[in-house]
Parts: C-alpha cells; structure tokens; sequence
C-alpha cells in the first residue's frame, strides 16, 4: 500500500483548523470517510471491543469444586482404547472402571465391575462374574456382552488402540488385530452395508465362515480361478498379509463423525492399495522382491495397479454356500467388504451368559487381574458410541460412562468438570461430588497455584525448589520411589561397546550418588539393578544388582579391553532429549568418564521425536531412556532387552536371555517364575547392554486436609479413594465450614 | 476502497496459499511423526494408525488432500488432542486469545499514549526522563520477566490477583498488562517522538499564534498527526502480541491459541498447527488492513492503494 499525501505546499495552505479535519467539515462535499462517520466509526469500534471482551470472558463464574488437582496437561482423548500416558490414566480410572480395580494402598487387583472371579487350574481360563446393579451412567444396563464388545473394538485394527499388545496375551488376538488371516482360518467379514435399523456408526453386518483360498492377483482379468497359492509376490506368507493389509484398508475413518463420513470414505478409497502397500512393506521391515512391491502398491479405488492386477480375491465358505470377496468388488462375481479379519468368535473373550465373562489366554500372565484393572481395559458404551461416532461421543453432552464420577463440562487446555455419577453401583464410598482437572503445564504455575490455595494436588514440582518444600513445616510434599527407572541404553552393535568389559567399565566409573545428590536431588536412590528395588517391597522378587562404583577396577577393566588410560578409545557421544534435567545429568557423566577412565566424551541433545528416531534407527553409541512400569512385575522392565522386542533399541540379542524369559512366561509356578527372571536378570547386568542410573520418585504436594491418598510403586491415586476433611481446610484457610 | 478492498482480499487468499504450503512442507520435513513415543508401536499398530490419518501416502497426495479440505475450511481432527476438530479448538481458543490481546493492546495505548504525550509536552523535564527510563526498561524487559515480577508483587506479596486461571476480568488484569506493557514502553516513545515533530510544525505555530490553547492545540491539532507512527506501529505490535501472548498464555494459564501453537508445534500435531498458522496468517492480514484503513482516519491526506 501506497501512501500518496498531497503536496506538502498544498497541504500547508489550508491552514489551521482546516487540516485537523476531526472537527469541520471539509469543503467539496461529503465524502465517506466524513468527519461523523469516523467519529462513530471509531466509537463502534470501542463499543465491539468492549462487547468482544465481555463476551469473551466467561462471565458464567462456576462455582468452585470440592477437589482441584492440576494433571499437568492437556489430555490427548477420553476414550479408553486411545490413550496412553499417565494424565489420561488418571481421567480415564475417573470416569471409566473396568472389571478389576487396584487398592490405593497395595495396588492389588480388587472387585470392580466383576464382583468375583475364578482361574482355571492351569491359569489359562479366567471367568469374571460381573455384578448386575452396575450401570451406565445413562441408567442402562450393564453385561458381559459390553466386555465383549469394547475388547472387539479395542483390538480391532480400525481402532489402532497403541495399547493393543497388552491385550495379546488372549487367545487369537494378536492375530485379529493383525488383520492376517491364512487359508483354512474361520473369518468373519464386515459388509459395506450396515443391518437394517442399526444405528448411525454401528458396524456394517457382519458374516462369519471359513477362508477357503485366496486368489491373489495375477494380471488375469476377470478369471474366477486365479492360483490361491501363486507366489507372484514372494514368499506366500508374506504375500497373503501384504494382500490383506492391502485389502483391508477399509474406509478409514469410517466411525468418525456422520458429518464427515461421505468425504472420509471417498478419500480414503483413493488412498487405499499403496498406503497400505508401504505400511506392509514397513511392518516387514524392507520392501522385500520388487514383486511385492509392485503388487502391495496397488492402485487407488481397488481398481487396477500398474501392472494390471486387482486386489486379491477371498473364497470364503458361509453356510455351505462359496462367496467370493475383493476390495472394491473390481472383478466380476465379487462383492465387496470393509474388513475381513480372523473370526473374533475365535478370539478368547467369551460371554457365557448374561453377567459371566471368559477370558482364555494364551500362557499364563501373573499379572492379568492388575492388566483387568488397568484404564485401556475399561469397558465402553457401545449405545452411545454407535449412536454419535467417534469422537463425537466423547463430548459431555453425549458421553455414557460407568465409573465413580461422569464427564459434565471441559475447555480445552483450561480444565475437565467431572461430577459424582448417581447410577454408580458404589456411589455411597464416593465422597467427592465435584472435581476440577486442571490442564497447567508449567510447574511454576502449578505451584504458584497451589500456594495460594487454588489447587489441592500436584503431581510435579520444579526441582530447584524440592529443598524448600520439604522444608515446608504443613509436611505436604510427598516423596515415594516408584517402579521406574533411568537408564542409559548402549548400542552394541558399535565398537568399542560391543565389549562387554568395555560396557562394565562405563558402568563401574559412574558416581550415581553424586548424580542423585548434585542434580536431582528429589531424594532418589541410586540403582545398579534394572529392575527399581522398591519392588521388593510388593512382591516377591529380589533385583539382582549389576557392578557398583569402582573406578581403579574399571580402569584395569578399560586396559584389558585394550585401552590403558583411555587412550585410543574411539569417540563416542551421550544423546538425549533436549531438557536442563538430561543435559545436567549427561554432563556429570561426562565428567566422571573423563575424570576416572580418561576418554573423552561428547554431548549430543536433539528433540523429542528426532531424538527416539535416532535411538531406533540405532543412530547413536549412549542415549539416554527412561521407562515406568504398567503393572507391579518385572517382565515390563526386563522385557525390553529380549532380541524380538522392538523397544530393544541396543541391538542386544542373547539367546540365553531370551530364552530365560520364555521359559518364565510359560512357567506357572509364582515363585519359580521370579527366580527365573532373577537369572535372567543377572545376566543382563552381567551384559550389561544398558546401565540403570537411578529410580524416579513420585513428587506430590497434597493439601493437608486432602486425605485418601496414599504413596504407592504406581503413584495411582484414585478419585474415588480422595475425601476431603472440611473442617481441616476450613481451619486452616480460616473460613467458616460449609456443610 | 472497494477495490482497495478487494485487492486486500486477494493478496490474502494468495498469502495464505504460500503460508500453507510451506508450513506443510517444513512439518513434513521433520525428522519424527506424531506417533512417537518413548514406549514404540508395535508395527502394525503403527502402521494401522499411519493409515488411519493418511500418513502413508505419497507427500504430494497429502498435499492436495490437504489443500482441498482447507479450501472448504474443513481442518480436519486434531492428533494430540483427539477428541476435537480444530475448528472447535480454534474457536474455544481465539475469542480468548482476541480478548486477552485486546486487553493488552488497550493496555498499551492507555498507557503508552498518555506518556508519550505527557513526555513530549515537558520535554526535558524529571517526568519526561523517568518515563522514558521506564519506557526503556519496559522493551528491554522479556514479558516473562515481567510476568514474574508482577507475580511475585501482586499475587504474593499483595494478594490482589488470581495466580493463573481464567474465568473472571480479574483474571486478564495481570496477563494484559505482562503482555500490553513492552508495547506501552514502544508506544510511549513513538508518541513522545512523533508528537516533538508535530509541535515544530507550521501549522501548529500558527494555533498558537492564534491564540489556541496549549491543551487545545496538543490534543486537538498536533495528535492525529502524531499519532501516525504509533498506528504505523500497532501493525507489528498486534502480531507480536498475537505471537507473545504464548509465553504470557502459558504462565498464567489462559486457554487460549497460544499455548496450542507451541503444544501443536513440539507434538508434530499436523493438522492444529496447520490450522493455527492458517488462522493467525488471516488474522494479522486482517488487522494489518484494518490498521491501513485506519490511516485514512487519522490523516485524510493519505490515498489508499
């Protein structure tokens, strides 16, 4: 834009009160910008500004709620089946429950939905007995057939929950969610078109028989009878999962909002074949014969690819009768289908009448009552999300949940308002009628709120003040060692790691004591073991510790390998996600490598998500990782090290190793399995393909008059546990009590 | 003006275009996906979930997907925060941010103005170089330093104001004034500046002449002059308050558009950033425009092109 004032002589001429043009008119006739019109002009834009402001600003003051607590962020969803991080866990275990519930103080598994169980003899079969007056919070009822049904979707590949392997252990799971099936496999099929009278999102209907052959695709057009086993794509195992990953691309989106459904659908028809063609080719880990990729890459709309072949065809046996189905029904006699997965009939979640559910896994999981309570397990209203769609069930005017408080208000990044569920079958044990979940991120603003009173609990403090605050004389900070741990991985594919006296070296110079003390100084233990020791004190197995700090015999340990006093040793680096925290901690190690072996050490810090693709695509020599534990049993830590895992970024395989832990999965016997993993254990410390620096502590600063929480391994505090003494806060903010 | 209008409306359409496909391209780029975890995707849950938003698919195809649903305005979900469209995170989040940046921007006019004036018609004097001292430390000042001064002040040590939170006019108090009082200093100094030239003017020696009172002639005469570099001014200033409202959003937890950005930035959040980038990008053209149009007000010499 161009401004162009008149010449300035002009301008000049007019002089006075002429040229300040707010007060007369000006000669020559109005014009639109006229001295009215600016002057309600501009008072029109201070009476919207104002109206804006007030608008914007709720007015609406709610009243406060009994319980506040900050969760340290926004949650990502609160549907079970998607979430995965500690601030939904503690929204989800709210609103939803599931067939076990864990004791706030000794986190064992509890009756819940289910009012009882039974195990088989072989720990394979469970059967839970749920209780009838556990309800929605719509008033509806309650069944075996919900369980079914979320655990259905839960596993379904459509859902892509990320906590679908813990849910594997059952019978055919992994196998549903895999979306194979092989020829000779009862399947079940979902149509396009959905049962006559059936809600808006429910599933399309669904036909169950047997896989006869597959016809995979081999440029004949329109040939019903293509070679089920022709091997145009490689090996036949391959080519059949490739196929039907590529055939079940469904319609995407399909349960999202109806809204939304026409567009989704048609985008992803299109994107179909060769999404879904390098998505295969990624889970197989390499494109494999340039055949398969050819095939996988197959065109868009299920029609042609570019050499001419159509998506595969399934012979499938329903009722004695022969169908013949293809995605996209390209080829003549075929109809057309959205998923095609191992019949989930055959999958070990069974309801066996109308209140009794069965569960049959695949070896025996210690753990599987906590896993029943765990927040991913929990039961979902299939009513109400046939009805609305995904997520728009989710929203508070539609949610239906069925655990001690249901969802009433949320602002995103502000806070969630749950409030007690009256169709709650324990509603008398809950004592709180209004909670507030805050969503402040910054530890400098959750404490500045809870000093001046406005939230009860935080989960997290800024380090540089813990001194203080357990200085503090109302004793509201609460430490407690939880099951999880720092750690340092070592890649061992690269030289000189690959030693394991080299490893044990690296090991033995680390002062954990001062790292703990100098940085941070939360009042964590040092570990040697991989598994935290706390664990002790809640089951029955002992960590087995690796090397202690000892710097002269990991010295004499460094020459052996063959680099006295450090010299020659190659240059390594230290990488971890940019934070004050990891950098502090990676420059005392540092520090000590250089003081007690003399090698010299670099840093290298890279964002969160650049940072664990380096570390999975293997592109480092130390990085840094922490892990917590889902359940109170070793196998969660110690599983991370097994050659298949692919958590196991340290490219460590020990056939020993692995076979120690599948010996303890297949071991029935409690106390035998512990001692197994103690082997196992040791000799991972032995190995050493990473090196435990210390356990985290959980850091909870609870008002005092907040009672019903209790420290525990998981830092699971329940809400439904949590009261709150009125008559102490009302002390101690010197209020009157209210009633 | 009409035209001028419509040559702004444009200039938007093509501005947003290029803002589209380079943040597209740069968030693509990226080493990293939205999915990342610590604790890995099983492969074919990962690769389901690949499927699921489109992820798989040739970039270009992403591209025009994309492009053709920004075209109708369909934002698409967000990933981080699942639940929500972002068209309904956008407008739970900007009539806060639209508010708090008002409150700020109001903030500095009232008292960067006034100062300004007040330095300039006692040129020289105490008053004059303690506001302006004041004025420098104002834009030398970080506003979350500022934000933790005034916290440490007003929250703790006299407790007039909520530490964070948002709800009440209580709550913009603190925040419009961490955000608003960089932008008073700058003002303060553009108004003192702009209004000494003023003054040195033909005409206004001629009010004088007249006899005009000093008040008069300040007020009425030399201001609308002078206030042209401070509107000249308000263009960057909106967008950095626009911009700096994320620090200010994050300490005293407003829920507003700021504290998405940042979130949607470090969390490869594909779809809010894009929408986020796509809304500021219209909202600083607009207020650009406005504050152009708002030349024409001041000083009706001014053509617009």
């Amino acid at each position: 834009m161009t401004m162009v004032p008149e010449v300035q002589s002009r301008a000049n001429e007019r002089a006075g009160h002429e040229i300040s043009l707010g007060i007369h008119e000006q000669k020559g006739g109005a014009r639109w910008w006229g001295p009215r019109l600016r002057r309600i002009g501009l008072i029109g834009l201070i009476v919207l500004s104002l109206g804006a402001l007030s608008w914007a600003v709720n007015r609406t003051q709610l009243p406060p709620a009994d319980f506040t607590f900050s969760n340290l962020g926004e949650i990502k969803t609160v549907d079970p089946a998607l979430v995965t991080g500690q601030a939904e866990g503690r929204v989800v275990w709210a609103i939803f429950e599931g067939l076990t519930a864990w004791n706030p103080r000794t986190l064992e598994p509890e009756p819940a939905v289910a009012h009882a169980w039974q195990m088989s003899e072989d720990q394979l079969t469970y059967t839970f007995f749920l209780r009838p007056e556990a309800k929605w919070s719509d008033g509806s009822p309650l069944g075996a057939e919900d369980f079914v049904w979320s655990f259905r979707r839960f596993l379904h590949p459509e859902t892509a929950a990320e906590y679908a392997p813990e849910l594997w252990y059952i019978v055919g799971a992994k196998k549903f969610t895999s979306g194979k099936v092989d020829v000779g496999d009862p399947v079940e099929i979902e149509l396009p078109e959905k049962p006559a009278g059936a809600p808006a999102f429910a599933c399309g209907k669904i036909l169950r028989g047997r896989l006869v052959a597959i016809e995979t695709a081999d440029g004949n057009r329109g040939n019903p009878r293509g070679n089920p086993a022709d091997d145009h794509l490689g090996t036949s195992a391959s080519a059949e999962s490739i196929a039907i990953a590529a055939g079940n691309r469904s319609h995407g989106n399909g349960t999202r909002t109806s809204g939304e459904s026409g567009q989704s659908s048609d985008a992803s028809a299109e994107g179909g074949q060769s999404s879904a063609g390098s998505s295969a080719s990624n889970a197989e880990g390499a494109p494999g014969s340039s055949g398969a990729e050819a095939a996988a890459s197959a065109p868009s709309s299920g029609g042609e690819d570019s050499q001419g072949r159509h998506p595969p065809i399934y012979r499938v046996q329903i009722d004695g009768r022969e169908y013949r189905f293809q995605k996209g029904a390209v080829s003549p006699g075929t109809r057309d289908y959205r998923w095609l997965l191992y019949d989930f009939a055959e999958v070990g979640v069974r309801a066996i009448d109308r209140y009794t559910l069965q569960i049959t896994l695949r070896h025996p999981v210690p753990y599987f009552l906590n896993l029943m309570g765990f927040y991913p397990m929990s039961p979902v209203p299939r009513h109400c999300i046939e009805k609305h769609g995904y997520p728009a069930w989710t929203k508070p005017e539609n949610i239906v949940t069925n655990g001690p408080f249901v969802l009433q208000w949320r602002r995103i990044r502000d806070r969630i308002r749950l409030v007690k569920n009256p169709y709650y079958w324990d509603k008398e044990n809950v004592r709180l009628e209004v909670v507030d979940v805050l969503a402040v991120e910054s530890y400098a603003t959750n404490l500045n709120l809870y000093l001046t009173g406005q939230v009860d609990w935080i989960p997290a403090v800024p380090a540089e003040v813990i001194g203080e605050l357990r200085a503090r004389p109302e004793k509201d900070f609460h430490t407690y060692p939880l099951l999880a741990t720092y750690y340092y991985l070592l890649n061992t594919s690269r030289p000189p790691l690959d030693d394991p006296r080299v490893r044990r070296a690296l090991s033995m110079a680390i002062d954990r004591q001062e790292i703990v003390e100098k940085v941070t100084r939360g009042g964590q233990q040092p570990l040697y073991s991989m598994v935290p020791g706390t664990i002790s004190e809640w089951i029955d197995y002992r960590p087995q510790s690796g090397p202690s700090f000892n710097p002269e015999e990991a010295r004499r340990l460094l020459a052996e390998a063959g680099y006295p006093g450090g010299r020659q040793f190659p240059p390594i680096d230290i990488l971890y996600n940019t934070s004050q925290a990891h950098q502090a901690i990676a420059e005392l190690i540092q520090a000590h490598w250089q003081r007690h072996l003399g090698i010299p050490v670099g840093l290298r810090n890279q964002e969160w998500a650049a940072y664990l693709n380096s570390r999975r695509q293997g592109d480092f020599y130390v990085a840094r990782a922490g892990w917590v534990a889902d359940y109170v049993d070793p196998i969660t830590f110690l599983d991370l090290f097994s050659g298949d895992s692919p958590l196991n970024n340290t490219r460590w395989n020990h056939p020993k190793y692995n076979q120690l832990l599948e010996m303890a999965r297949e071991e029935p016997d409690r106390g035998r399995r512990f001692r197994v993993l103690e082997e196992a254990e040791r000799l991972l410390m032995q190995e050493l393909p990473a090196i435990p620096l210390y356990g985290y502590v959980s850091q909870n600063l609870v008002q005092p008059y907040v009672k019903g929480f209790y420290p525990n391994l998981q830092d699971y505090h329940p809400l439904k546990a949590i009261w709150i003494d009125r008559s102490l806060k009302a002390f101690l903010r010197g209020e009157e009590p209210r009633q | 003006m009409i035209g001028f209008l419509l040559r702004r409306v444009g200039w938007m359409a093509v501005t947003v275009w290029v803002v589209f496909t380079l943040s597209f391209l740069l968030m693509r780029i990226v080493p990293g996906g939205p999915f990342d975890r610590e604790r890995q995707l099983d492969p074919q849950v990962e690769a389901n979930l690949k499927a699921r938003y489109f992820l798989d698919e040739p970039l270009w195809r992403q591209y025009l997907r994309e492009l053709g649903r920004v075209a109708v305005l369909d934002l698409g979900y967000s990933y981080r925060l699942a639940d929500f469209r972002v068209s309904e995170i956008i407008a739970q989040g900007l009539p806060i941010s639209v508010a708090l940046g008002l409150v700020a921007v109001a903030v500095a006019l009232s008292l960067g103005i006034p100062a300004g004036v007040v330095s300039a018609v006692w040129r020289h004097s105490w008053l004059d170089v303690s506001l302006m001292t004041l004025a420098t430390i104002g834009i030398a000042m970080p506003n979350f330093v500022i934000a933790a001064v005034m916290i440490l002040l007003f929250v703790f040590m006299i407790p007039l104001f909520p530490a964070a939170g948002w709800g009440t006019l209580h709550h913009l108090v603190l925040p419009g004034f961490c955000l608003g009082a960089p932008y008073a200093a700058s003002i303060a100094r553009l108004m003192r500046s702009g209004l000494l030239e003023v003054l040195s003017q033909d005409y206004i020696r001629t009010a004088y002449a007249k006899g005009v009172s000093s008040s008069v002639v300040v007020l009425r005469h030399a201001m609308k002059l002078a206030m042209l570099p401070v509107v000249s001014f308000l263009g960057p200033a909106i967008a950095g308050i626009l911009t700096g409202s994320l620090v200010v959003e994050k300490i005293f937890n407003i829920p507003g558009l700021g504290v998405h950005f940042v979130e949607a930035a470090t969390q490869r959040d594909y779809t809010l950033a894009m929408g986020l980038v796509l809304v500021y990008t219209v909202l600083l053209f607009v207020m650009n425009t406005i504050v152009d149009l708002s030349y024409k007000l001041l000083d009706p010499r001014v053509t617009l092109d």
